[in-house]
């Protein structure tokens, strides 16, 4: 990597001297908090929890299945030419995989 | 350790795929071996409510992978009016909108751009801000993470770790700046982050093998980034200040980077961008070696609105050596003293002489750029803009005639930060709306088109821009109302963003007011480099109409990042060119001779000739044929254009994703495969040329075809492994299936097919609930056949179809689920029977079934 300069390992060697890991120390709270300036009720495929189709080829099969609905079709298919594709395998490695 | 990014950007695919940061990240991200960058951009409003509906949550391009699984998604802000999209995309991918909200098996959301000028509006939905140049910070970030996973941190000591990193901003670790609220002014403004920049412009961060986008986007040309940073020193421009130094490529890393970027895309458009790429210290020579490289092959240049100041005939004829759309030129205001005001020290003369030129040159259309509502604005200023554009209009009819040369652009003035104006007001609504009113009545001349941007979008872009922490709850409230893509006139609802102000307690007209000197501005808490106090210094000068002179020569002005060269790095100047003095625009005579005059007189001192051409241009013309500056491989389409033109036609089929491109958009990806393929293509002449192509009639979007057609002309042999090589540059489901040449030179058949084979079913899946229609259909299809044979037998044929003559036969293949065959021909007036009409009005079959059916073309045949 002809432009690393190597900072991300001094953060991580100057967090790790500082010892703040052995005791988990809350975030601080938003500005303006207290006036409660949000509507809880904002998250709404969050809410509705996990999408109903679970493994992700299905998503892809019946993502492709969607398209002719919209306008402008051509927008969502990707594979463009030169497009990068790694075999990183389903969920490989991210971190939701590792969590659940 | 694998660690996945999604780059997402706020807008549609058109917009975000012609961004040039989110393919330089996406190469450099994606040189890393275990680093995956993937794609995502905000689908319309259509799309995204039968996503919802489906419950398909956003998914990446490349790899269809929900959003919410990436280890980070990093949105990219150019506007503030996309900020809107950002909760919008949050949500569609199933991601906490807010950061606190945020738990361990959430993705980090990190955003940048020029719009981190002041983050703070987004601070309550981003969790990392990456504040200033992103290439060699991304890599940081993604190595942090990486060994942060590794550790096995938490989320909470993941943000920690980041906010330590240079040029990192995190809101939930950093202690928020002190809030805008006004009892808690004067402050003591206090830094927290440091702008980064990364020092010089390597070609390592640009990639010569960008993707090919598959429908048209806005900038749909090979792009390549000539100098980052201005010093021209606009009091209005915000990337001006925050993309301090100026940083140039060099010319033989510019040639290098596009002939390959050519060669790796088909594209036939080449853009140089920077904020002012006549101010690109080797543009003359550039411009030259590119013309005498490309235009052979029919590839165009194109530049980014230009100073006036900075054009000249040489350049012209550089850049218009294949096409010539129009010139763009930003005045920004239609009178001298508002001119100088903004410090874009452009007469009128000067300006008339450019756009003369420009018309001489050949050019048939000058767009210009204005601004209305700037701070001191009067009444008087707007009639000069009005008697700008009729003076222009002026010059191109006697010029060019009589036709419509003068597109004017007006937008309104949007203080920003980090600007001498960012303590001025956005100008009142009732002002600028009366002033745009006034241009509408008045530019009503025939040779001119006066196009503007609605000032209220303008009044949001101002809240947005100077908003404080707070600003984020009437995003949210907006978007929960339902503002979506602002930046389109079509989507944009002030009413709805007022009302989200309302509900959120907040006064608009608080962050469009005119700001208190001494007060701590939301945005303070970075430092940029450029000090406050030479902000304050501008500032002045600009109400004492005194110019600042560009820094770029050496000159330094103490705007607080080192003048001098310690920090400019221009281009180098190639030696053949230094040693035959031919670069207007080289180091070495500005510093010798002129070090001590003020630009002005530098300019001054080249004397000027016929037609603006300066001395330096004149001994450029005249020794262009001397000029061999780099060692760019000529291709040989001068001895291709002697060559007979033999005509070929080549056999593809359309199915898969790509039955859901457009027929141009197929026709633009096979012209590139045949570019990058080396197909030694025949070009029409003429002003704006192009592949001479005929292709067979186009199939509606959507269908699948295996008898698809491209005829074209050759000026020379077909290239070996010719259909290997195409299918190689294609995208999945568009294949070729052969080459050959074509006898009949002259005549294009394949526009005029006789008649078409089709298949039709519906998938098992899909039948549910239509299967007593289906079955009725295909008794009619049983029907139809009977009567056919009838008719094939001498008898009388009976159909209730006026459309029955055109009907050559029909047969059914299989049961589960069967297969419907028909072949119809042409009518009297040469159109085929489209599969659809077939389908409901021969087979009276429901438009709601018939429209599940996927069809194919099978055969064609032609005359």
């Amino acid at each position: 990597m002809p432009f690393h300069s190597g900072f991300a390992e001094t953060a991580m060697i100057d967090w790790h001297q500082s010892g703040e890991r052995m005791t988990h120390r809350p975030l601080p709270p938003i500005a303006n908090l207290d006036r409660s300036p949000y509507n809880p009720v904002v998250n709404t495929m969050t809410q509705r929890g996990p999408a109903v189709i679970s493994p992700q080829m299905e998503f892809k099969d019946k993502y492709f299945s969607l398209l002719e609905k919209g306008a402008k079709p051509g927008r969502y298919i990707g594979g463009e030419p030169n497009m990068v594709l790694k075999d990183f395998g389903p969920r490989a490695g991210s971190l939701r995989a590792r969590v659940s | 350790m694998q660690v996945r990014f999604a780059l997402a950007f706020p807008d549609v695919y058109e917009i975000g795929m012609s961004h040039n940061g989110i393919r330089m990240l996406y190469h450099i991200l994606n040189r890393i071996d275990d680093v995956y960058a993937e794609r995502v951009f905000a689908p319309w409003v259509d799309m995204a409510a039968v996503f919802q509906s489906e419950g398909v949550p956003l998914l990446s391009l490349e790899t269809k992978t929900p959003i919410r699984d990436f280890d980070l998604v990093g949105f990219s802000l150019q506007a503030e009016l996309t900020y809107i999209n950002i909760p919008y995309m949050l949500d569609l991918a199933g991601i906490p909108l807010l950061s606190q909200d945020r738990r361990e098996g959430d993705p980090l959301i990190c955003a940048g751009g020029p719009c981190t000028a002041n983050p703070e509006p987004l601070a309550d939905f981003i969790d990392f801000f990456v504040i200033g140049d992103g290439e060699e910070l991304v890599v940081e970030i993604v190595d942090l993470c990486r060994n942060a996973r590794r550790e096995g941190l938490k989320r909470w000591q993941t943000l920690e770790a980041l906010a330590k990193l240079p040029g990192v901003y995190v809101p939930q670790v950093h202690q928020p700046p002190t809030p805008w609220v006004p009892e808690t002014r004067p402050g003591k403004p206090f830094t927290l982050v440091k702008r980064r920049w990364v020092e010089a412009l390597s070609p390592d961060f640009y990639s010569t093998k960008p993707i090919v986008p598959v429908i048209d986007i806005i900038q749909d040309r090979v792009s390549v980034e000539v100098m980052r940073g201005c010093t021209q020193g606009c009091r209005f421009c915000q990337a001006g200040y925050w993309y301090r130094p100026t940083r140039e490529l060099n010319v033989d890393d510019v040639m290098r980077l596009t002939s390959e970027s050519l060669k790796n895309t088909g594209n036939r458009e080449i853009g140089l961008l920077s904020l002012s790429t006549a101010d690109y210290s080797q543009v003359e020579c550039l411009t030259k070696e590119m013309a005498r490289a490309f235009s052979k092959d029919k590839i165009s240049i194109s530049l980014p609105s230009l100073r006036a100041d900075m054009f000249s005939v040489s350049l012209a004829e550089n850049v218009g050596e294949v096409k010539k759309n129009g010139f763009t030129f930003a005045p920004e205001a239609g009178s001298v003293r508002m001119r100088r005001f903004i410090n874009k020290n452009i007469s009128n003369e000067e300006l008339f002489q450019s756009i003369e030129t420009a018309y001489r040159q050949g050019w048939n259309l000058v767009k210009l750029y204005f601004m209305i509502g700037l701070p001191t604005e009067t009444d008087a200023d707007i009639r000069e803009l009005v008697d700008l554009i009729r003076e222009v209009g002026r010059i191109g009819k006697k010029v060019k005639g009589g036709q419509k040369n003068v597109n004017a652009s007006i937008g309104t003035f949007v203080p920003k930060s980090f600007t001498p104006f960012q303590w001025d007001r956005f100008e009142d609504l009732k002002v600028t709306t009366e002033r745009l009113n006034y241009l509408k009545s008045a530019v009503r001349f025939p040779f001119a088109r006066l196009k503007w941007h609605n000032p209220m979008e303008g009044f949001i872009e101002g809240v947005l821009s100077r908003g404080d922490r707070r600003v984020g709850r009437a995003i949210l409230k907006a978007y929960q109302l339902g503002c979506r893509f602002d930046a389109w006139d079509e989507m944009f609802n002030f009413n709805l963003w007022m009302k989200a102000f309302e509900e959120s307690g907040l006064d608009p007209h608080f962050y469009n007011r005119d700001i208190p000197l001494n007060e701590v501005l939301p945005w303070e808490f970075i430092d940029i480099g450029v000090s406050k106090k030479f902000l304050l210094k501008e500032r002045e000068r600009s109400y004492e109409q005194v110019q600042t002179y560009d820094c770029k020569w050496g000159d330094c002005r103490g705007c607080g990042i080192p003048g001098n060269y310690e920090d400019i790095k221009l281009a180098e100047v190639p030696e053949q060119v230094a040693a035959e003095s031919l670069v207007q625009l080289s180091l070495a005579p500005f510093r010798a001779a002129d070090a001590a005059k003020p630009p002005e007189a530098q300019r001054a001192s080249v004397p000027l000739v016929q037609g603006g051409q300066t001395g330096s241009e004149v001994s450029q013309s005249s020794s262009a044929e001397a000029v061999n500056v780099l060692t760019v491989q000529p291709l040989s389409v001068v001895e291709r254009a002697a060559l007979p033109a033999r005509p070929f036609v080549m056999h593809y089929w359309k199915e898969g994703p790509a039955r859901l491109l457009s027929h141009l958009n197929v026709m633009q990806l096979m012209e590139r495969a045949m570019i990058r393929s080396e197909f030694p293509l025949r070009f029409t002449e003429g002003f704006n040329p192009h592949p001479k192509f005929a292709t067979s009639p186009a199939i509606p979007l959507g269908m699948s075809s295996h008898s698809e057609y491209i005829q074209f002309e050759l000026r020379g042999e077909l290239p070996e492994n010719a259909v290997a090589r195409m299918n190689a540059c294609l995208i999945e489901g568009l294949v070729v299936q052969n080459i050959v040449p074509f006898e009949a030179k002259g005549q294009w058949t394949i526009t005029q097919p006789l008649q078409a084979t089709y298949k039709a079913w519906i998938e098992s899946e899909q039948i549910n609930g239509e299967a007593g229609a289906l079955t009725e259909l295909m008794g009619r299809v049983n029907d139809l056949i009977n009567h056919l044979c009838d008719h094939y037998k001498g008898n009388d044929f009976y159909c209730s179809s006026k459309d029955h003559e055109r009907i050559v036969d029909l047969w059914v293949e299989g049961d589960q689920p069967p297969r419907l065959g028909f072949t119809v021909s042409v009518n009297q007036n040469g159109a085929l029977l489209k599969p659809r009409d077939f389908l409901e009005q021969v087979l009276q079959c429901p438009p709601d079934l018939a429209r599940k059916f996927l069809v194919v073309k099978e055969t064609v045949s032609f005359q």
